[in-house]
C-alpha cells in the first residue's frame, strides 16, 4: 500500500468515526417508551398543552442526540418525561375525581335502593312473622282441639268403662244373691243363663265393647234376679227344714240327756215327732190324777227344754194300760195329761204351744199282760212336733 | 493613565467576583431547599406511588450540589430547573395516587353495598316465597 493510500484510508476512517451517531441515551429511550404508552395518548386528550411541551422536548432531545450532544439530549429527554408524567398524573387525577364522583353518585343511589329494599324486606319479614304466628296459633289450636277431643274421647271411654264395670258389678252382686238362695240348684236354667251372660259381659269388657257388655251385664242381672226370685221359696223351705232338723237334733240330744227318759223319734204323716214318754209312776200314785208331791222334778227339766226350743209345738198325751173300762181309762189318761199340762204352764211354758189329750189304752208300747209292760204303757208322753 | 486602567480593570474584576459569589450562594440555598422539598415529598408519598421519581430527584439534588461545588453554576441552574419540574410532577402524582386510592376505596364500598343489595334482594325473594307458602298453607 502506498503512503497516499494509507493516508486516504486514515482520513476516511476519521471522517466516518467523526460523523457516526452516538448511542441513544437511556433517558431518551425511556421517554420514547413512555410516550408510546396508551396512558400518554389519553393524557394528550386531556392536557394537550403539557403533552405538546413534552413532545417538543422529545424532538429537541432526538435532534441533540442526532447531533451527538448526548448530555443535552438526556437533559431534554428527562424534561420531556417530567412533563409527560405530569400530564399523565393530571389525567389520572381527573380520572380519579370522576371515579370518586361516579362512585359517590352510585353509592347514593345504591344506598337509596338498599334502604328501599331493606324497608321492603322488613315489611315482608313482619308479614311473614305475623303469618307464622297466626299459623303457629292455628296449629296450636288444632293440636289443642285434637288433644281435647282425645281427652274427651278418653273420658267418654273411661266413663263407659266405669259404667260397664259398675253394671257388671251389679250383675255379679245379683248373681251372688242368687247364689245365696242356691239358685244353681233351685233355678238351674235361669241361673246358668245369668252366669253365661255375666261371663259374656266380662269378655266384652275386655274387648272394650262397652255397650254390648252393659247390655249383657243388665241381662245377667235380670236373669240373676229372676233366678234368685225363683229359687227363694224352695231355698227358704229347704233352709227352714234344715234348720228345723238341726234344732230337732239338738232337742233330741238334750232330751236324751234328761235322766230316766227313753226318748224316741217317729213319723206321723208329714210330721216328725220327738217323744219323751214319762212313766206314770214317776209322777202319780196308783190311779191318782194329780202329781204326787216331790215327783215333779222331771217336769222342771222338760219345761226348761220346751222353753229353750220355742218353735216346736208340743203335745201332752196321756196313756194307760189296758186294765179297766175304756171310758175310765180315757178319763184317767186325760186327767193325767191335763195335770202335766198344767204343771208345765206353772213352770213358765207358753200355754198356746201346748195341747193335751188322753188316749186311754191306745197305742201301747209294751205288753199289757206283764207288770213291766203295763208300767210302760201307763204313761204321759211329751211330744215335740216338727217337719 | 495606565495605572488608572489597571485600577479600573481590577475594580471591575472585584465587582464581578462578588456578583458570582452571591449567585453561587443563592443556588446553594435553592439546592438545600430542593433537598428539603425532596424529604417533604417522600413523607407526603404515603402510597409510595412516586418513589422512583423521588429517588431520581434526590440524585439530581446531589448532582446539583456537586456542580455547585465545582462552581459549574450554569449546570447547576439546568439541573435545578429539572428538579423544580420533577417536584411539581411528583406532587401531581402523589395527589393523583391519593385520589385514585380514595376512588378505589369508594368503589370497593360501592361494591360492598351492591353485594348487600343482592343479598337483600335474595332475602326478599326468600321471604316472598315463604309468604306465598304460608298463604297457601293458611288456605
Amino acid at each position: 500500500m502506498t503512503r497516499s493510500a494509507r493516508l486516504l484510508a486514515a482520513a476516511t476512517l476519521t471522517l466516518a468515526v467523526g460523523c457516526a451517531t452516538a448511542p441513544k441515551p437511556v433517558e431518551l429511550e425511556a421517554f420514547e417508551k413512555l410516550r408510546a404508552d396508551p396512558a400518554a395518548n389519553a393524557a394528550a386528550k386531556r392536557n394537550p398543552d403539557l403533552v405538546k411541551t413534552a413532545d417538543r422536548w422529545l424532538a429537541q432531545s432526538r435532534q441533540h442526540w442526532q447531533s451527538n450532544d448526548i448530555e443535552q439530549s438526556a437533559h431534554e429527554a428527562q424534561m420531556g418525561q417530567i412533563k409527560l408524567k405530569q400530564a399523565i398524573a393530571m389525567y389520572d387525577l381527573e380520572r380519579a375525581k370522576a371515579r370518586i364522583e361516579n362512585a359517590d353518585d352510585e353509592t347514593q343511589r345504591a344506598s337509596d335502593e338498599q334502604g328501599r329494599l331493606q324497608r321492603e324486606l322488613a315489611s315482608l319479614n313482619t308479614q311473614v312473622g305475623l303469618m307464622e304466628r297466626i299459623n303457629q296459633q292455628s296449629t296450636d289450636r288444632r293440636k289443642l282441639e285434637e288433644q281435647l277431643e282425645a281427652e274427651k274421647k278418653l273420658s267418654e271411654t273411661e266413663r263407659q268403662k266405669t259404667a260397664t264395670v259398675e253394671r257388671i258389678a251389679e250383675a255379679e252382686l245379683a248373681l251372688k244373691s242368687a247364689d245365696s238362695v242356691n239358685a244353681a240348684k233351685h233355678a238351674a236354667a235361669v241361673y246358668a243363663a245369668a252366669k253365661d251372660l255375666l261371663a259374656r259381659a266380662q269378655q266384652e269388657l275386655q274387648q272394650s265393647s262397652f255397650q254390648a257388655a252393659q247390655l249383657s251385664a243388665d241381662m245377667a242381672k235380670k236373669k240373676s234376679d229372676e233366678a234368685a226370685l225363683a229359687a227363694k221359696p224352695a231355698y227358704q223351705q229347704e233352709a227352714e227344714s234344715a234348720e228345723s232338723r238341726g234344732r230337732a237334733e239338738a232337742l233330741a240330744r238334750e232330751a236324751a240327756a234328761i235322766s230316766r227318759l227313753m226318748v224316741r223319734r217317729d213319723t206321723r204323716g208329714s210330721l216328725q215327732r220327738l217323744v219323751l214318754p214319762i212313766p206314770a209312776e214317776f209322777l202319780f200314785n196308783r190311779r191318782d190324777t194329780f202329781i204326787a208331791s216331790g215327783r215333779d222334778a222331771i217336769l222342771d227339766s222338760i219345761a226348761a227344754l220346751i222353753k229353750k226350743y220355742p218353735s216346736f209345738p208340743v203335745q201332752v198325751l196321756g196313756y194307760t194300760d189296758s186294765r179297766g173300762r175304756s171310758s175310765e181309762l180315757l178319763a184317767l189318761s186325760h186327767s193325767r195329761a191335763q195335770a202335766v199340762h198344767q204343771a208345765l204352764i206353772q213352770r213358765g211354758v207358753d200355754g198356746k204351744r201346748l195341747v193335751f189329750s188322753g188316749n186311754g189304752a191306745a197305742e201301747p208300747v209294751s205288753d199289757n199282760r206283764t207288770t213291766n209292760g203295763r208300767a210302760q204303757n201307763n204313761r204321759v208322753e211329751i211330744i215335740f212336733l216338727y217337719q | 493613565m495606565i495605572r488608572l486602567r489597571v485600577l479600573l480593570v481590577a475594580g471591575l474584576s472585584l465587582v464581578a467576583s462578588a456578583a458570582i459569589a452571591g449567585e453561587a450562594d443563592d443556588l446553594q440555598r435553592l439546592i438545600d431547599a430542593a433537598k428539603q422539598n425532596t424529604n417533604d415529598l417522600e413523607r407526603l408519598d404515603e402510597l409510595r406511588a412516586a418513589r422512583e421519581d423521588i429517588t431520581l430527584m434526590r440524585v439530581w439534588c446531589d448532582m446539583a450540589w456537586k456542580f455547585r461545588a465545582d462552581d459549574k453554576l450554569d449546570e447547576v441552574r439546568v439541573v435545578y430547573d429539572r428538579i423544580q419540574a420533577q417536584a411539581e410532577m411528583i406532587r401531581q402524582r402523589i395527589a393523583a395516587s391519593k385520589l385514585m386510592a380514595e376512588a378505589a376505596k369508594k368503589e370497593a364500598e360501592l361494591q360492598r353495598l351492591r353485594d348487600d343489595i343482592e343479598r337483600t334482594k335474595e332475602a326478599i325473594r326468600t321471604a316472598t316465597l315463604k309468604k306465598a307458602t304460608l298463604e297457601g298453607r293458611a288456605k
